[in-house]
């Protein structure tokens, strides 16, 4: 942390424009800070100031509001930062989820016992390696299907781009649902998902007594959640923070406002795409692992959907994209209204007004959530922290594709028709300055003056 | 490589053929190739199923048509993919099925069933027209010149709001609903001979409809001004946002009566089907060319009949692995030829 | 090589209901989608040499046995580029000597800027090659050649405009810095001294160009001359060996051309790159190029120096005397009906006859 302290005072040129990026004390603190709340504050308080706190915002809701956050922030890096429009992202959720069903649970159909650094009692049966292994793992695997999905779209623009990767994710989760029948083989247990999935272990800490061994959904283990997620989100922040920095992001920066000329600038762009794409889906792999041990213990095929794409992408615009912090907001307060918020405000508005929401309410979250978006778009495109970029990106009227790609090639374009359109009055003025040239000796001043005459 | 020598200046230098399109034709061929001897050997392995097959794609394509036109038109006007299209198409379904057999009480189908048939068609094209002519004028008309993504995250967010409604039990519930329609008369390989005469009787209609409003009317010629260029049709008088509008008007007009068809034939209505047939429908719009009308109409039928011998067919993955298929197409068709069948590259007025 | 031409203008001009039933423009091939370069997309199966090579007076071949590849750093040989039906540029060979200032001049519709995009590689050109420093680039991607050292600005700017100035120059030496993803992501001492090196060299070319206070300002707030200087800047830090400025001074007055031709001298003196510059100003062009090629309707007419461009009768009729555009008819380029090249008619792939 001290060394992303001194990176803040290090990169001037980049402070200016990066909003509030220099805080990660602040963050460390939140994160203590909510963790306390529920370790040891609430449950020393009166019921009275204890159960409105725990209404609405049980534990289980932070946590999910810490997962969403990873989700989003590796969102971020695809749409935020490099500015490739990617709706298909559940699809590295899925394959995150399967790579923990896969490593850390008990065999559907796999005959083998491998237990490797694993919290669980060394004689169940199944494979079982520790969390944080699992977690890398997912995080490589996604990479290359983050490679994978975005090889075919390096050349697509914006809503080609959207349509294909969201294809994409359709294709993976309906591979997940036919997963048990491919080629006569049980890859992922199909329809019934892969239950249940290790917990995540705590090692030194549970040997200690400090903390219970094994983080299940037990009370204590949900209040210890909200460190491992904590950390996880930190270290998501982290790392987008420092690649923009570095040459990468400034790369994405540029890829984001002006392919072209950043190609023509040296910047290999699908070497460029193709680093968003993973390191996007980096995160989701961790993301999906967290998920399916920490939230759901279970992987499921009817858990991801064409929606939770697009509510991670909510996030991503809500918060602002490109900004981390505006991002990590955005995660935590669409994931709340989603599992926890809605119902609420239901129960504030029934006790005021004696309707019945609180059942209702959350049942029309996808309409909410998609008027939200409709308003946002019409009202406030870039979000509620954008980045100064983006701010501006969302203001600017929209090139037209031939502008985007290069006045050079309108220019051309121009040129190849000025045979029938030539422009008499161009070709007056250049024919008045050759004259000048070719009946005087050059200098500067007969030939502005011939130019001056001419325009006058 | 052709290649030929020419002393210059002393020493010699190649100058080299393109060899880049040449091959691209190659793979082109070679993949519809692929694909004709795949159809060639459904029908010899197993002619009946092939040929059910074959009907079923019919009907289904000409409906994944009428979707995609709604889809290409769009595009072609204000160069915006309508994610929310299928969705759309997805409500009308439901008020098909509310207005027959909750209003009016279908059942049974017979020769009767036409009126009410006359009045759901009604019904939903007008339903349709409506919502996406509101959703023009309240939300993308504002957005027209913002940055491409302002649009389409609002269709999404629109998309969101239809499946939300869609989803309430007062509407249609989560849950796949069926309805208790029965179909009767003769059958060819488990295809009922009357569907087919009901799709084609509406769908063929329509279509001829389509063309004659956009190749012979005022409005069909104001709509190719205004796709090719909004600056210039404004200048020369065309009402612009009325022509946008009515665009939009015949995109969800098509797409009610596609909803219409779609839930006799399948008796049953799903909040998730916008998202799944929209994608195939947008595929057969690229597949045709995207911004080209009967583009939209052959590769509707296309993909229909390739997703039904690949479902029916004795050499087909099943129904399990449609969407991947289709999904392949539609990768292909992007990286390789996203003009399509039809699309031609044309330059672009700035 | 015309019947053909002319025969495809025919099946384009024949409406089919697919042509009837279009709306709209569609999207073009996926490394065009501007569909700038094709009117179809260059004719590989119409290519081949035919005939003998014609070639103008004073070519920059130079002395006969003299590699021109060799001896320039960037040699273009023999391009052609068609569209359709349309020849844009017609046979042109171009040399860049090392250390040199030249130009590229010509009036409308010259296919300058055609030929421009293809020697940085955004085109691909139908027929001939391009050498850089010796070395064969005609298949090169861009960002390739820029790293290779051929660095351009754009006429119409094209900075990045949402990052500050000293971003907008760094970003140009992505392809000299080596730093990777996870040694940003832990600040390996290396990359934290990569990183200052780069800044400092971008705070460099950035004073050296004259705009040295602007470091830290978003490139969109710059006036337009410091943006100018800012493209040329963001130019320069790809290191390289032949600097091509498109239409560099235009909207400049007397002043700053004179400040800018200082500028290009040092350039070429004091780092010793080669400028080649695409203009329309022919004060700035007589008084500082060394060499000058001149192009009309795609073909070469002159190539020479100054005093020998300004006394050229083809120029200066090419310039002052064209007439009968209106009709679209090309005025056969000289000697281009030695090789059967004339076309009666120039035909659009929209299936309109010019």
């Amino acid at each position: 942390m001290a060394a992303a302290t001194q990176a803040a005072q290090g990169s001037s040129g980049a402070r200016h424009s990066l909003g509030r990026y220099g805080w990660p004390i602040g963050y460390v603190v939140v994160i203590l800070f909510l963790f306390f709340l529920y370790f040891s504050i609430l449950p020393a308080l009166v019921k009275p100031v204890q159960a409105p706190v725990l209404a609405w915002l049980p534990v289980a809701t932070i946590n999910e509001c810490l997962m969403w956050a990873i989700m989003a922030l590796g969102l971020n890096v695809v749409v935020g930062y490099a500015g490739l429009l990617d709706l298909g992202y559940v699809a590295f959720w899925a394959l995150g989820g399967y790579t923990a069903g896969w490593l850390m649970a008990f065999p559907f159909n796999w005959e083998w016992d491998f237990h490797l650094l694993s919290p669980v009692k060394s004689t169940l049966p199944g494979t079982h390696i520790n969390f944080w292994l699992v977690a890398i793992v997912a995080g490589v695997l996604c990479a290359i299907l983050g490679l994978i999905i975005g090889a075919p779209t390096l050349r697509l623009r914006g809503d080609y781009l959207a349509l294909v990767t969201l294809g994409f994710g359709e294709v993976i989760t309906q591979f997940f649902r036919n997963s048990n029948d491919i080629g006569d083989a049980n890859l992922a247990n199909g329809d019934q998902g892969i239950s249940p999935i290790d917990p995540i272990g705590t090692g030194p800490l549970g040997a200690a007594g400090i903390a219970p061994p094994l983080l299940t959904n037990s009370a204590a283990g949900n209040v210890w959640k909200i460190l491992v997620l904590g950390l996880l989100v930190g270290i998501c922040i982290f790392v987008s923070l420092r690649i923009r920095e570095g040459r990468l992001g400034r790369a994405w920066l540029a890829l984001r406002e002006d392919e072209l000329a950043a190609s023509m600038m040296g910047v290999p762009l699908v070497r460029v795409k193709l680093l968003a794409y993973a390191v996007g889906a980096f995160f989701g792999g961790i993301g999906g692992v967290a998920n399916a041990s920490a939230i759901t213990t279970a992987v499921s095929p009817s858990g991801f959907d064409f929606g939770k794409s697009v509510l991670v992408l909510l996030m991503v615009v809500l918060g602002g994209m490109g900004n981390v912090w505006g991002v990590t907001i955005g995660a935590f307060l669409l994931s709340w209204l989603n599992s926890n918020g809605l119902k609420q405000i239901g129960v504030q508005i029934d006790a005021l007004a004696g309707t019945n929401l609180e059942a209702t309410l959350p049942r029309y979250n996808y309409v909410i959530l998609g008027l939200l978006l409709v308003l946002m778009m019409l009202f406030r495109r870039e979000g509620l922290l954008p980045e100064s970029r983006t701010r501006a990106l969302m203001k600017m009227p929209s090139r037209t594709e031939a502008e985007s790609l290069g006045a050079d090639s309108l220019e051309a374009e121009a040129e190849s028709e000025a045979v029938e359109h030539a422009d008499a009055q161009g070709d007056a003025r250049i024919a008045a300055s050759a004259a000048a040239m070719a009946g005087s000796a050059p200098a500067a001043g007969p030939s502005s003056t011939a130019r001056r005459e001419d325009e006058s | 490589m052709a290649t030929a020598s020419l002393v210059v200046g002393g020493t010699q230098r190649k100058a080299r053929v393109r060899l880049g399109p040449l091959v691209e034709r190659v793979l082109g061929y070679a993949v519809l190739a692929l694909v004709l001897v795949w159809l060639v050997a459904n029908v010899v392995a197993d002619p009946d199923r092939f040929l059910g097959s074959l009907l079923v794609g019919l009907q289904n394509g000409l409906l994944y048509a009428l979707v995609a036109l709604g889809y290409t038109m769009v595009y072609g006007i204000v160069e915006l993919i309508n994610f929310a299209h299928g969705d759309l198409f997805m409500l009308t379904t439901i008020i098909a099925a509310g207005l027959m057999v909750g209003l009016l009480g279908v059942g049974q189908l017979s020769a009767l069933t036409i009126l009410p048939l006359l009045l759901a068609l009604v019904v939903c094209m007008a339903s349709g027209a409506f919502i996406n002519m509101a959703a023009e004028r309240l939300a993308y008309r504002k957005l027209r010149s913002a940055p491409k993504l302002a649009p389409l995250m609002t269709a999404v967010g629109l998309s969101f709001i239809f499946r939300g409604i869609a989803q309430q039990e007062y509407v249609n519930g989560s849950a796949q609903k069926n309805w208790p329609i029965v179909w009767g008369g003769p059958q060819v390989e488990g295809v009922f001979v009357y569907k087919l005469v009901m799709v084609l009787a509406v769908t063929l209609p329509l279509l001829l409809l389509m063309t004659w409003i956009v190749s012979r009317t005022k409005m069909g010629k104001a709509m190719r001004a205004v796709a090719q260029d909004q600056d210039g049709a404004r200048l020369m008088g065309v009402n612009v946002n009325g022509t946008i509008a009515f665009v939009f008007g015949l995109g969800g007009a098509l797409a009610g009566a596609a909803g219409v068809l779609y839930f006799l034939c399948q008796t049953q209505t799903y909040y998730d089907t916008g998202t799944q047939l929209g994608l195939i429908a947008f595929t057969s719009a690229v597949l045709g060319g995207i911004g080209n009308l009967s583009g939209a109409v052959i590769g509707g039928l296309s993909i229909g009949i390739v997703q039904a011998i690949n479902e029916g067919g004795a050499y087909g993955l099943g129904s399990n692995w449609s969407q991947s298929v289709v999904f392949a197409i539609l990768i292909i068709l992007m990286v390789f030829k996203p003009e399509g069948i039809f699309g031609r590259p044309t330059t672009e007025k700035v | 090589m015309s019947e053909s031409s002319r025969g495809r203008a025919e099946k384009t001009a024949r409406e089919t209901l697919a042509d009837v039933t279009q709306l709209g423009g569609t999207p073009n091939s996926p490394d065009d989608p501007s569909g700038a370069a094709g009117y179809g997309r260059p004719d590989s199966a119409q290519s081949g040499i035919d005939g003998t090579l014609q070639r103008p007076e004073g070519t920059a071949a130079g002395a006969p046995g003299v590699d021109p590849v060799e001896a320039n750093v960037l040699y273009a040989d023999r391009i052609t580029i068609r569209f359709g039906g349309l020849t844009a540029v017609d046979n042109v060979s171009f040399a860049i000597p090392p250390k040199s200032v030249v130009s590229l001049i010509g009036p409308n519709g010259a296919g300058k800027t055609t030929f421009f995009n293809v020697l940085t590689g955004l085109y691909e050109a139908t027929e001939g090659a391009v050498y850089l420093e010796g070395r064969d680039i005609t298949a090169v991607k861009p960002h390739k050649r820029a790293a290779m050292g051929l660095a351009r600005t754009f006429q119409n700017i094209r900075l990045f405009g949402l990052m500050t100035a000293e971003e907008n120059v760094m970003v140009a030496m992505h392809s000299h810095l080596r730093a990777g993803v996870m040694s940003t992501i832990i600040r390996t001492p290396g990359q934290r001294r990569e990183e200052r090196e780069a800044r400092e060299t971008a705070r460099e070319l950035l004073d050296y160009v004259g705009i040295g206070k602007t470091v830290g300002e978003l490139a969109r707030n710059l006036s337009y001359g410091d943006q100018r200087r800012l493209e040329i800047a963001r130019a320069m830090a790809l290191k390289p060996k032949v600097l091509l400025l498109d239409e560099p001074t235009a909207g400049m007055n007397p002043q700053e051309s004179a400040n800018f031709n200082d500028f290009v001298y040092r350039v070429r003196d004091e780092k010793g790159i080669s400028v080649l510059l695409i203009e329309h100003d022919m004060s700035v062009i007589m008084k500082i190029s060394e060499r000058i090629t001149v192009l009309d309707r795609g073909a070469m007419i002159a190539e020479g120096t100054p005093d020998d461009i300004r006394n050229n009768q083809q120029v200066i009729e090419a310039y002052l005397g064209k007439t009968g555009t209106r009709e679209g008819r090309r005025l056969p380029a000289p000697g281009a009906a030695a090789l059967g090249t004339e076309n009666g008619t120039t035909t659009t792939t929209d299936g309109e006859q010019a």
